[in-house]
């Protein structure tokens, strides 16, 4: 009894886990702005490939730079791009979808099939052939990867709506003299919200990833903005005698994509009406 | 002595208890009925015997099947035990089947399991079952898989699983509610067959006092996990002592009282007035997925050439089995879906050539009452703002103090409290739900509300006051009804006239009186003879008593 009427954050590991791992990172990029411990910018021969110590919390790279400074910068960047692109793909795929789902007919065969179309490519290549074409940056990125969100976050809100559309509560709304514009923004957004917020925590940590591989292969965050993906393509030439410096941003991949991956775990679970329908059978017993 | 007893036994899951001091007797032979209604622990009941329980649960006192307590066993001896000696049906029978082997391999795999037979002799047995229980393997080959067959036939197939080994007990659990009445009194002969001819014990649950009357040599009447009343039928009847046994047995004949006339097609007041729902020669197809090789345009004509008038105070009745394409025709009624062919005409206008305005104006007058009280509110609105919905149909000409006086009146017609429109759906009972809905139907003063099965989701009890509620409110209000159901006996009680839909077509109407007492048509007549009517069961009981 005591358990279920406190708050989710404690009774669910994955997502007290899942959401401290992601709002350290979060903290860390926005404290960025205003303070790193160093200059990530800067180059300092003299200090380069410093160990770990307390002036350098992660120690410096063959520049110099402070690591934990850099780790900070790009985490900002990777929080942006994958933030914008999962904007992207909800702000126009969700709208597509409804669409999509409440015309029916042609226009949901058309929508459809261009998803399925997007689909048959291979992401990230095609991510870096778009890139290829726009050119190398962040803002690039972004359209490259926010282009492979819009057909998925379609297809999950056209799959949900179509459910919903064949409910008596929507049948009731259309006798009311609503249109579909109407039932889609009062009836059927409120109750897809919670599949988009456990889609939307999945895809900004694979936007995350999708940035990291741009990145490295040169085509995301241009120099001199460090960004993981890019500190680790620098690492390379190193791996021999500093190792350090590719697993640190290699860790701090793995951590904010596994940190995102458990709090949409958690989100979903906490989130399903079929759970929070036993935990009010709890309350009431 | 006894094949099935249960004594005193009591069952607590988690903190709760469930069962209490529950004892039942069952000879070979014999059926006990089960009555009550939902969360009374009938269901809860079966499953102890068969020990089918959650994890958590307990349980307390004895079961005994043929001498052998169960109670005692271990899983391992239970599982030998079910299936062999105890068998269960339950109420879906589409979920109940392996969607992906074919009804002849599903029986075979339970003789398979149970008996010391190759698969030869298991694909024999198993045809020689469905051969049992009315599917004759010339005409319902065994390799159909379930898809294939209609509701009746999988429920036949879920029936001759159970019988597969020749159990000394079958339980059936609500074996026939998801299925049409005729279908329904075929799956009752087949089981009462089983009874007599294979001595077997059956115990029958169900929440319809007609079905287990008509059935049980005994009956206990269940509430909140105890048996309240129990008894022989059908003396049982005459003997009703405890309070909640009567109100069932009430419940169950209630018919609403009505203190206006009838009003009925051919009265000549009726051509003074306006109709306020017409529809001439309408059809409706859907299309069917084109075939390989022709790839042929193909539909299917869910409503078939109809004709309704429905006047101003009327109360008609839509009787027909699923599929026979009753809600089809609500939708059309509703200005929903355009027909193919002919035309609706709601007061002066139709519906699906009106202008927008117009259109607003004729979706006041004709309203719906759904017949899941679950779906019908959206679960994250409050319910007052979804009873209050249709009043968008008035656009921004109605003031938000308006719009709540509304919403309080509304309420109190339908008995609620207007303080609880700031509550959500969840909070309230199946009962109370389609109380909200008919306070939706309501709210813009509609001439005619179409219910689509209004009762057919709740239990005995409840569904008494929901009709007394709706003859009340058409009383006051002298609203109209187009009441869409497959239960005759709602049906009789609360309309005056009567049409008999069957595969899209309108194949008898009249004053319900009359269609009851004579009906013309094959289709009607079978329809009427399958319905199960709990006075004149108790009377058939008694006489064949006598007899003896």
């Amino acid at each position: 009894m005591a358990q279920s009427t406190s708050s989710p954050f404690l009774t669910s590991p994955s997502l007290f886990i899942g959401g401290l791992i992601s709002l350290i990172f979060v903290a860390l990029a926005l404290l960025s702005f205003f303070w790193t411990p160093h200059d990530a910018l800067s180059v300092d021969i003299l200090a380069r490939l410093k160990p770990i110590s307390t002036t350098y919390w992660l120690g410096t790279d063959q520049y110099g730079r402070d690591l934990f400074s850099m780790i900070m910068l790009g985490a900002r960047n990777s929080i942006a791009v994958a933030l914008v692109a999962v904007g992207i793909g909800i702000l126009l795929g969700v709208p597509l979808g409804t669409w999509a789902a409440a015309k029916g007919g042609w226009l949901d065969e058309a929508f459809m099939r261009t998803g399925d179309f997007i689909f048959a490519f291979p992401a990230l290549i095609s991510a870096i052939m778009i890139t290829a074409l726009l050119g190398p940056g962040a803002i690039n990125a972004i359209i490259a990867i926010g282009i492979f969100n819009i057909p998925v976050f379609a297809r999950l809100s056209r799959g949900a709506a179509l459910g919903l559309w064949t409910r008596d509560f929507i049948l009731a709304a259309r006798l009311s003299g609503k249109n579909a514009a109407h039932i889609t923004w009062e009836h059927i957004l409120p109750n897809i919200a919670n599949l988009l917020i456990v889609q939307g925590t999945i895809q900004f940590s694979l936007g995350i990833l999708a940035e990291a591989s741009l990145s490295y292969v040169g085509l995301g965050t241009q120099p001199p903005m460090p960004s993981w993906g890019k500190m680790l393509f620098e690492a390379q030439t190193m791996m021999a005698f500093a190792p350090q410096l590719a697993i640190i941003p290699g860790l701090a991949i793995i951590l904010t994509v596994l940190g995102l991956n458990l709090l949409g775990d958690g989100l979903r679970d906490w989130l399903d009406p079929k759970t929070t329908r036993k935990q009010e059978g709890d309350l009431l017993s | 002595m006894s094949l099935l007893s249960l004594s005193s036994l009591s069952l607590t899951i988690g903190q709760s208890k469930i069962l209490k001091d529950i004892n039942l007797h069952l000879h070979a032979g014999k059926c006990l009925g089960l009555v009550g209604e939902s969360g009374s622990g009938k269901s809860m009941t079966a499953l102890s015997i068969m020990h089918l329980l959650p994890h958590d649960s307990t349980l307390y006192g004895s079961i005994e099947l043929e001498g052998v307590k169960l109670t005692e066993l271990d899983e391992k001896a239970l599982c030998q035990k079910r299936g062999d000696r105890m068998a269960m049906i339950f109420q879906e029978p589409m979920t109940a089947l392996n969607p992906l082997k074919t009804i002849g391999n599903q029986i075979g795999e339970s003789l398979l399991l149970h008996r010391d037979i190759n698969r030869r002799e298991a694909q024999e047995k198993s045809a020689q079952l469905l051969e049992r229980v009315g599917l004759p393997p010339k005409h319902v080959s065994p390799k159909r898989y379930p898809h294939q067959l209609s509701g009746g036939q999988r429920q036949r197939v879920v029936i001759a699983m159970a019988i597969a080994m020749k159990p000394a007990l079958l339980i059936a659990d609500e074996p026939t509610t998801a299925l049409d009445v005729t279908t329904q009194a075929q799956i009752l002969t087949l089981l009462k067959d089983l009874i007599v001819r294979d001595n077997m014990a059956l115990l029958l649950i169900s929440h319809d006092l007609a079905v287990v009357a008509d059935m049980a040599d005994h009956i206990a009447i269940m509430k909140e996990g105890k048996i309240v009343e129990q008894g022989p039928v059908p003396e049982l009847f005459d003997q009703l002592t405890h309070p909640y046994s009567q109100n069932l047995f009430k419940a169950s004949t209630h018919s609403p009282k009505r203190s206006k006339p009838p009003l009925y097609f051919d009265d000549p007041s009726l051509s003074q007035t306006t109709q306020i729902l017409h529809a001439s020669m309408i059809s409706r197809d859907y299309p069917l997925p084109r075939q390989f090789p022709t790839f042929k345009k193909r539909n299917f004509r869910a409503v078939n050439k109809l004709d309704l008038t429905i006047h101003g105070g009327q109360s008609v009745g839509l009787v027909g089995e699923s599929g026979c394409g009753k809600s089809t025709l609500a939708r059309t009624l509703l200005g929903l879906d355009a027909p193919q062919e002919g035309s609706v005409t709601i007061g002066q206008h139709n519906p699906f050539t009106a202008t927008k305005e117009t259109l607003l104006s004729l979706r006041k007058d004709i309203q719906i009452v759904f017949q899941d009280p679950n779906g019908s509110f959206n679960p994250r609105h409050s319910v007052g703002r979804s009873v209050a919905e249709p009043l968008h149909l008035h656009r921004h000409n109605i003031s938000q103090k308006e719009r709540m006086e509304k919403i309080t009146q509304v309420f109190e017609q339908v008995g609620l409290n207007p303080s609880h429109a700031s509550r959500y759906p969840h909070e309230f009972s199946g009962g109370q739900r389609q109380r909200l809905a008919i306070a939706r139907a309501l709210i813009t003063h509609p001439k005619i509300i179409i219910a689509d099965e209004p009762v057919s989701a709740l239990d005995v009890s409840i569904r008494a006051q929901i009709l007394d509620l709706l003859t009340h409110l058409r009383e006051e209000l002298n609203i109209a009804y187009l009441f869409i159901s497959h239960d005759l006996s709602v049906v009789r009680e609360i309309t005056d006239e009567v049409l008999v839909m069957y595969q899209g077509e309108i194949v008898e109407r009249g004053k319900t009186r009359d269609i009851f007492d004579n009906p013309r048509h094959p289709y009607t007549q079978k329809l009427i003879k399958a319905a199960p009517d709990l006075v004149a069961t108790i009377e058939r009981r008694k006489s064949e008593n006598q007899d003896r």
